[in-house]
């Protein structure tokens, strides 16, 4: 998911940093903190899954103002209220296109890259 | 069970009673269709019968609903899926690129499935490989067109 996520990702004029897993996504966000401002994570991850991913990440303050997309097929509104109560911004559901994307992303006040704006 | 008795309820589309094959073909057209942007005909059609050479994607259902999907393809197929969710043409495609397209497509079909059930279940990490027989009759069957060839959709329930 996350080379699709790219894919629309560098489409959309933003720049992208990946990582295979939320540990990994953990290491990238402690070495490029202040170049990110947003995260896009999937649920189902080795390793780390979304949601442990999101705990961590909102148990620090220094990632209070990163937003976190949550990207998956999970529709159990319980699994959904524990991702949003983690502190889950909001959620792409799989399978979307890359207006949708756009869609959520404009929800929470990302910005589109200038030559994308709408 | 024998493993012909197997062969023999994959040969006819089957219908399971708790995930309508409707809902798995509007899952699949969303996903090839709307996603992918790939032509895809949610008609079942007569059945697929794998190769040595089929691709075969499979993710487990843990929790209340104890189950297992596979999607089943031709490597010409796989190629064009993992050419068309990354951007690439079918000769720049590599294994790996095969790999991870055809084990995204199971987790958004598994996933999909998963939010037709009651109850709490998890999704197992998706696992693509060449095609093995099945060693139990499934509980769902069906065969679509995409791309103009055809994927196999197998449903499993190891208990209710």
């Amino acid at each position: 998911m996350r080379r699709i996520l790219g894919k629309i990702m560098k489409q959309l004029g933003f720049e992208i940093f990946e990582a295979g897993d939320g540990q990994e996504g953990i290491a990238q966000l402690e070495k490029l903190q202040d170049e990110l401002g947003l995260v896009l994570v999937d649920w189902n991850m080795p390793v780390m899954n979304g949601y442990e991913f999101v705990q961590a990440v909102r148990s620090q303050d220094k990632y209070a103002n990163h937003k976190l997309v949550m990207v998956t097929t999970e529709t159990e509104p319980t699994q959904m209220a524990k991702a949003l109560m983690a502190g889950v911004d909001e959620f792409v559901m799989k399978p979307f296109t890359s207006e949708i994307l756009v869609e959520k992303l404009q929800l929470i006040g990302i910005k589109m890259p200038e030559s994308q704006a709408t | 069970m024998s493993q012909s008795a197997i062969d023999q309820t994959i040969d006819e589309t089957l219908e399971c009673s708790r995930l309508p094959l409707e809902a798995v073909a509007q899952m699949m057209s969303d996903l090839f269709a709307t996603m992918l942007g790939m032509h895809f005909d949610a008609t079942p059609r007569e059945q697929y019968h794998p190769t040595s050479t089929s691709i075969q994607a499979t993710i487990q259902i843990e929790g209340d609903w104890k189950s297992q999907f596979r999607a089943i393809v031709s490597s010409e197929l796989a190629h064009h899926i993992a050419g068309a969710m990354f951007g690439l043409s079918d000769n720049e495609v590599s294994k790996s690129d095969v790999f991870d397209a055809m084990g995204e497509i199971i987790n958004v079909i598994g996933g999909n499935a998963k939010g037709y059930i009651d109850g709490d279940c998890q999704l197992s990490l998706p696992c693509v490989a060449g095609y093995v027989e099945p060693t139990q009759p499934p509980a769902l069957v069906a065969t679509f067109e995409c791309a103009g060839q055809p994927i196999m959709i197998q449903l499993f329930e190891t208990s209710n």
